[in-house]
């Protein structure tokens, strides 16, 4: 038998919603996990309530990986439809592991392996139910990877022993009969396997999972929500767990009033929170502005969907980001983060709060569908690299009759005092426009003053140590060709970076994680050495390139997608392939005319 | 507030003291001949909203009026868009979540501007308002109660399946006391949902609604005659359909009579409609469906897993019955009005024609 490739899988499984797909794929990442793998995975959401098409796949990796792989080394179908959507993502000399109670023609490829399993009927004949098939391809599927076999048998104990002994032993029953049809029929079937490492046992959790559990390092006091997909799971999160350490936890009765309470809880000295996806944002925009005004810090969570209206609930997209920017009328200074991967969900969040504190403005942090809802392996140390700072009142520092709320101060930040500090530091919060002292005013010096004064802080804050060396790059340190993106973007590119280096194409990538202010000191060096920008991310009319061209000038090529999918990195290489063809096509004619550079050069962009 | 009168008839009867004709009566069987939600809607099985969505469009075409709905954001929109052929020759505007009300206001209005313009015939057209216990409770309820206080004419039909259903149960203005969902969970310092839910047709007749009542799609007859007259009657009326829901109560799929039997004869439902005649300052209450025999409310409460932590907590199970007995003192006041003696609560098991529930 031929060499199996050791820990370097990307598996797919397919079926209906509620046939148990997750449940295999994700048991598989949990026992990897603890394998010390590292795991990136991607699933898709049926948009019905029940039923539906669904899928998972993950891709685990002795690397670091930052992609869940744009081709599936082994596909596993449960049904017609499943091979039907899912077979174009097998790659050539892949596994297809079907259903063999499957009626319709298999679709056929030269190269791929086909596996017929009867495990439908193996559900039925020995555990007495068909819907244990899941069980049984978990057995299967184990033995072919050969996973430790006590390590998926604990994995049932914990997931089933609260719903019976019955239930565990059946589902038992059914993994046996998994592993056992595996040795007596597959044993020729040639697939991945996943060894235990030297690393130690990691983390797995959800990008929403992950934000949740940032706030709660970030000692929030108080979350305000409202259900939301793709967002609710950090709001369930909190539900069950601000409570255990002596947060409030309150589910409103919309968006307006959910901001409205993190508002008023902010006036009050707490930190608060609030998670939600576009629509909610809309709805949020006229407190964002009052947050903005009143300078109350906040931190907003933002798990982008398809868009505008209702638009595709259970889809991904990159589309609200000048929403996050510029949404709410009037000038309003608001920080604008975006993590990338699953560990940066919660360290962003967690500088989310630092930073809204520090320079008392509403915070919002970007994630996206896919990245809320995908399991990824983070290290177990993440917590102890977290830097929670509280920039907290100093009323001593003060002289309470000569208090000013909003006084002029270099850093435009104010002195803050909580509501009820003894000593008569009382104040009005008020969303009309207001002098130092917080009273109304609306000459033309006051709004001029204190406009200035309001943006001030968030130019200090692209000054601000604390997010000194967040941006990565990556690729080869020489490449004229260079690519900006954000968010979860970011995987995809990092890999076809990698990709188009080893072909020889040189290529570098920056990810600023502040999108709001740009931060010069990252931006300036990375454009002023490239020659060419590619700009993709996952909107209609390119939002960062437009953020970008307005400030740099920067010749951008845009790459935008908008198919409620994650890119895939061989789309990001082809379009690095076709710009560098057309680069030495330009640099090629150039040198004939004796003109120089026909495409302009980067390295003239106007500083802000 | 306003007087409380009762009726002395119970039962569901088409005649109506705010209509001059009595609406069609459907008889029994409730057997309506007309076409509602046809096949191609992506509910779950057992689910109560489809079948009540199919027969409030049934009893609305009814009325031989055109059907022109707006729908918010909900469990009904998610599955009935998927396959939008489901709705035959309704015309549909699916709006946000938080606006039903407001654009079934706009709806009217470009109708009412049409009859103006002699472009229609006055009378051509039902305006109905269809959304969730969400999206009425929460976060329509400013939209709903403005739209009533604007004392517009339609129908707002609202679909209780109390809580959030399709983005993974979560809580709403409606659930009931001590369920779990996922916002509201049990653990050391949580007992399910703290709060008793609100109930809509009280909050929409003491805005002015001129109809109000509470439906089950169990009951055809009942639910048809009071959609035809929340269309007829004018104003802005509104009909509460109880919809059951399995997913989201963790139940079985095939007992949805079953449940609604059971919620009627713990009288945790109650079947009413209340008419308010707003510038004389009465409403009129009317009892439509009275069980032969009381039950307790764990009977209701066993059938249903997300009650299952309420059940291991009496104290809890106390609380509801409390709830429940003071509640329906109000029907106690109707029911001694009407001269119908006191009834005695028997436990299921005690009654020996009564079929076992599977629990």
């Amino acid at each position: 038998m031929e060499k199996r490739t050791k820990n370097e899988l990307t598996l797919r499984i397919a079926g209906e919603s509620g046939e148990g797909v997750i449940t295999v794929a994700e048991s598989i990442c949990k026992v990897a996990a603890r394998m010390g793998l590292h795991l990136a995975t991607f699933r898709t959401f049926p948009a019905e309530i029940k039923g539906g098409a669904c899928m998972m796949q993950f891709r685990a990796s002795q690397k670091p990986i930052s992609h869940h792989n744009d081709l599936a080394d082994v596909l596993v179908a449960f049904n017609e439809d499943a091979i039907t959507n899912n077979f174009a993502d097998l790659r050539d000399g892949g596994t297809l592991m079907y259903e063999s109670g499957i009626e319709t023609p298999i679709p056929q490829r030269k190269g791929v392996k086909y596996v017929a399993i009867p495990f439908r009927k193996i559900a039925v004949e020995i555990v007495g139910n068909p819907g244990s098939k899941n069980i049984v391809a978990l057995g299967i599927l184990s033995h072919l990877f050969t996973l430790p076999q006590d390590q998926i048998l604990k994995l049932l104990e914990e997931r089933f022993r609260r719903r019976g002994q019955a239930v565990l032993e059946n589902n038992l029953k059914g993994l046996h009969a998994g592993i056992e049809y595996a040795q007596n029929n597959l044993s020729n079937v040639n697939v991945p396997i996943l060894e235990p490492t030297s690393q130690p046992s990691k983390l797995l959790m959800t990008g929403n999972e992950a934000a949740a559990i940032g706030s709660l390092a970030a000692e929030v006091d108080c979350y305000f929500g409202y259900p939301i997909t793709p967002s609710s799971e950090i709001m369930e999160y909190l539900a069950k767990n601000l409570p255990r350490v002596g947060g409030k936890f309150l589910q409103t009765e919309d968006e307006i009033s959910a901001i409205a309470g993190v508002c008023g809880a902010a006036w009050a000295g707490m930190r608060a929170m609030t998670a939600t996806s576009g629509p909610g944002v809309s709805l949020m925009s006229e407190i964002l502005g009052l947050l903005s005004m009143t300078e109350l810090p906040a931190v907003i969570v933002n798990s982008q969907r398809g868009g505008p209206s209702t638009g595709l609930p259970t889809k991904t997209e990159q589309s609200d980001l000048l929403q996050a920017i510029y949404g709410s009328h009037g000038d309003t200074p608001k920080i604008v983060l975006a993590p990338t991967t699953v560990r940066e969900c919660l360290e962003i969040v967690v500088l989310a709060f630092n930073l809204a504190e520090k320079y008392q403005m509403p915070a919002i942090v970007l994630l996206d569908q896919t990245l809320s809802s995908r399991l990824e392996t983070v290290d177990a140390d993440v917590l102890a690299g977290l830097k929670v700072m509280r920039t907290l009142p100093q009323p001593d520092t003060l002289a309470a009759e000569k208090y000013q709320r909003f006084q002029l101060t270099d850093s435009g930040v104010s002195p803050r005092v909580f509501p009820g500090t003894p000593g008569g530091f009382e104040y009005i919060s008020t969303g009309l426009e207001h002098n130092q002292r917080g009273d109304p005013g609306y000459d033309e010096q006051i709004h001029t003053i204190m406009s200035a004064k309001r943006h001030k802080k968030i130019a200090a804050l692209a000054q601000d140590p604390w997010i000194s060396g967040l941006a990565s790059t990556f690729g080869s340190k020489e490449a004229e060709i260079g690519i900006i993106t954000w968010g979860s973007t970011a995987g995809p590119v990092r890999e076809a970076v990698q990709k188009a280096n080893e072909l020889g194409i040189p290529v570098k990538a920056l990810v600023p994680k502040v999108l709001n202010p740009l931060v010069n000191s990252e931006l300036k060096p990375f454009l002023s050495s490239v020659r060419w920008l590619l700009v993709p991310e996952m909107n209609f009319t390119g939002q960062l390139a437009t953020l970008l061209r307005s400030t740099y000038r920067v010749p951008t090529a845009r790459l935008n997608a908008v198919k409620g999918v994650p890119f895939r990195s061989q789309e990001i290489l082809e379009k690095i392939e076709e710009i560098a063809a057309s680069v030495s096509h330009k640099s090629a004619a150039a040198s004939q005319n004796g003109e120089g550079a026909v495409l302009e050069s980067v390295g003239s962009e106007q500083a802000r | 507030m306003f007087q409380v009168l009762f009726n002395s008839e119970i039962g569901t009867s088409p005649h109506s003291s705010l209509l001059s004709e009595p609406v069609i009566d459907p008889g029994e069987y409730g057997y309506i001949p007309t076409s509602g939600l046809t096949s191609g809607h992506q509910g779950c099985t057992g689910c109560g909203m489809v079948s009540a969505t199919n027969q409030v469009l049934r009893a609305l075409k009814l009325t031989g009026r055109y059907v022109a709905a707006s729908i918010g954001t909900g469990c009904n929109e998610v599955i009935t868009t998927q396959n939008t052929s489901c709705w035959g020759k309704v015309s549909v505007d699916h709006n946000n979540f938080p606006n039903t009300a407001s654009t079934l206001s706009g709806n009217r209005a470009a109708y009412e501007a049409l009859v103006q313009a002699g472009l229609l015939p006055p009378g051509s057209v039902v305006n109905v308002g269809i959304a969730g216990d969400g999206g009425s409770y929460d976060i329509g309820l400013q939209a709903l109660l403005a739209w009533i206080a604007r004392a517009e004419d339609g129908v707002y039909v609202c679909l209780n399946n109390e809580a959030y259903m399709n983005t993974g149960i979560q809580s709403s203005g409606a659930t009931p006391f001590g369920a779990k969902t996922s916002t509201t969970p049990y653990g050391k310092k949580a007992n399910g949902n703290p709060r008793t839910p609100q109930h809509l047709p009280d909050l929409a007749l003491a805005a002015g609604a001129p109809y109000v009542a509470v439906a089950s799609p169990v009951h055809h007859r009942d639910l048809a005659i009071k959609v035809q007259k929340a269309a007829m009657i004018p104003g802005p009326c509104l009909v509460e359909c109880y919809s059951v829901c399995p997913p989201g109560w963790n139940t079985e799929t095939d007992y949805f009579f079953e449940i609604t039997r059971l919620a009627l004869e713990t009288r945790l439902l109650i079947l009413y409609e209340a008419e308010l005649h707003r510038k004389e300052g009465y409403a009129i209450y009317t009892l439509n469906y009275l069980p032969d025999r009381f039950r307790p409310i764990e009977e209701y409460l066993e059938t249903q897993g997300r009650f299952k932590n309420l059940l291991r907590n009496p104290e809890m199970v106390k609380v509801v019955q409390r709830y429940v007995d003071r509640r329906w003192a109000f029907w106690a006041d109707l029911l001694e009005h009407n001269g119908v003696g006191e009834k005695v609560i028997v436990r299921l098991d005690s009654v020996p024609d009564a079929v076992g529930l599977p629990v």
